[in-house]
């Protein structure tokens, strides 16, 4: 077997479970989250090399997630739009707390950018740049979410934004 | 109203009972099957089509008669060692005590810029001289978190770099010790690119906009001419990020603030340009020289994606990496090289040296600095 599918390998074995609960996480049930972390480990496998070099494999992987769970839902919803599917329709069985029900009701940016800022730990001026928008976007899309999820902001903007890069990638 | 730390707790709460998803690696060959099929059935779709359009394609491509053929003298294509042998010197990338090196950029025709961590916990900045065969340090970096990369430049006599919302000098000497220059502020810390130019330090921000600092004093004072564009290599600058398809529009000289329009190839793209030669992609695919006036025009063959951490501009006005090997513009020529390590880690300006694996814990380097100039 060739040396760098035995690394992919072990990279799935050693990091597969805690991707697995990130893009839980962003989905919100488990096939969507298995499919989310399929995909982006196919393309990892395919610039496994480039990738690797790199020296963040798991950080790639996750940043890729984020962006596919997005654009996934954006194609998703256009094939939809006359079904009158509410948006991150909620079919998972395993329901536990009432925050996380009501997590499925909001749009799926709004849910991503709430998942990075609270799960991943990334500053606003990350996840603006992970999924290329603004920081304005990223502070009103997490404005609307919480709001919606009658959750009190606490920390203050310039905190947020003095924060320094502490990525979450380390942690699961 | 519930507290953000309730959010946070119900988001890591959800992730511990995620269910088990058993087997992932058997789901991604699965897929992968899957795909393969998928992508033969289009494949022999496509083909279909192809065989229709031969005929037109070739009177399309006879229209575009402007395509030059390389320049005499006949160029070669040949390994790096034998094309350019003082170009190219081997390197240990480990070393006894947890010593991992990786080279960054090209200082001088025998000197190259070393990240060297030290147990995973520690890093330096070293110097490796390839005449002498040895490291010297230039300073240490302290304890720097895994996944933050310092990105770092270097001129004839100093080196600069960027770290967490900080920039530092030494002495490229070595022996000297490392300064803080300036801490940059919140908003203003997302640095893609720096330079060091005699007393001055440059860099810009990802999002646009290049700042100069003094190394004699005095706080970064934004660079009128450089509103909105990133820093290429000093004095040079562009008007787009690397990582995108589109072309670039303008280079600008921070200097003189001269700013030249790119007048790019029909149905191209990412095309990027150094102060001469742009390098971009046809609608094809395939990888085309051109001047920045879009005279010149070269096929080459076929480059990488953007992905890759280089500036798809031509390295040192001169150099074009294509999956064929390294493309020399001056001579046309083509060096062959390993299998090309991406992802150098934080070159400041567009990386001066390739390098790829010989053995395990050796590489081989080619320098580009150090490629005698076409006579």
């Amino acid at each position: 077997m060739r040396l760098r599918n035995v690394e992919f390998e072990e990279f799935v074995r050693a990091r597969g479970a805690a991707l697995l609960r990130y893009g839980y996480v962003l989905t919100g049930n488990a096939d969507d989250a298995a499919d989310l972390v399929q995909e982006a480990l196919l393309k990892l496998s395919d610039s496994w090399k480039r990738v690797r070099s790199r020296n963040n494999p798991e950080a790639w992987v996750r940043t890729t997630m984020a962006r596919q769970h997005i654009s996934w839902w954006r194609r998703r919803r256009r094939e939809h739009l006359t079904d009158d599917v509410p948006e991150g329709s909620y079919t998972d069985d395993h329901a536990f707390g009432e925050l996380w029900r009501e997590l499925a009701t909001l749009p799926r940016r709004q849910r991503v950018v709430l998942v990075l800022r609270y799960y991943e730990d990334l500053s606003d001026a990350e996840i603006a740049e992970l999924l290329g928008i603004t920081r304005g976007t990223v502070r009103s899309q997490a404005f609307h979410a919480l709001n919606a999820l009658r959750v009190k902001q606490s920390v203050r903007e310039w905190e947020r934004a003095e924060r320094p890069s502490a990525r979450g990638w380390e942690r699961a | 109203m519930r507290t953000e730390e309730e959010l946070a707790g119900a988001l890591r709460a959800a992730g511990e009972r995620a269910p088990d998803e058993g087997d992932l690696l058997a789901g991604l060959a699965l897929r992968r099957r899957r795909r393969t099929r998928r992508r033969l059935r289009m494949l022999a779709a496509a083909t279909a089509v192809v065989l229709l359009g031969v005929g037109i394609g070739g009177l399309v491509r006879s229209g575009e008669g402007e395509v030059a053929t390389p320049p005499a003298p006949a160029p070669r294509t040949a390994p790096a060692k034998r094309l350019w042998p003082g170009a190219v010197f081997t390197m240990r990338t480990v070393g006894p005590g947890e010593v991992l090196r990786h080279p960054i950029t090209g200082v001088s025709p025998t000197e190259v810029l070393v990240l060297t961590q030290v147990k995973e916990t520690r890093r330096r900045l070293e110097v490796y001289d390839t005449a002498a065969g040895q490291f010297r340090q230039i300073a240490e970096l302290g304890s720097v978190r895994k996944y933050n990369t310092p990105i770092v430049a270097a001129d004839g006599v100093n080196v600069a770099w960027y770290t967490t919302g900080e920039i530092w000098t030494a002495p490229l000497a070595g022996g000297g010790k490392a300064r803080l220059v300036t801490t940059l502020p919140a908003g203003r810390s997302s640095v893609d690119a720096i330079s060091i130019n005699g007393d001055r330090i440059v860099w810009s921000e990802r999002r646009g906009d290049v700042w100069r600092i003094s190394l004699t004093g005095g706080g970064p004072e934004r660079i009128p001419a450089g509103k909105g564009l990133r820093l290429l290599r000093w004095p040079w600058a562009s008007d787009v990020p690397d990582n995108h398809d589109n072309n670039q529009r303008i280079v600008v000289d921070l200097t003189i603030g001269t700013r030249q329009e790119v007048s790019p190839r029909p149905r191209s793209t990412s095309l990027r340009c150094g102060p001469h030669w742009c390098y971009g992609r046809d609608s094809r695919g395939d990888g085309f020289l051109q001047r920045i006036d879009g005279s010149q025009l070269r096929r080459v063959g076929a480059g990488f994606d953007h992905l890759q951490p280089w500036s798809l501009a031509p390295v040192l006005n001169r150099f074009v990496l294509l999956k064929s090997g390294v493309y020399d513009i001056q001579t046309g020529s083509t060096a062959t090289v390993g299998n090309v390590q991406f992802g150098l880690p934080g070159s400041g300006e567009p990386s001066t040296i390739f390098y790829w694996p010989v053995t395990r814990g050796t590489i081989e380097v080619l320098n580009l600095a150090a490629v005698p100039t076409a006579q």
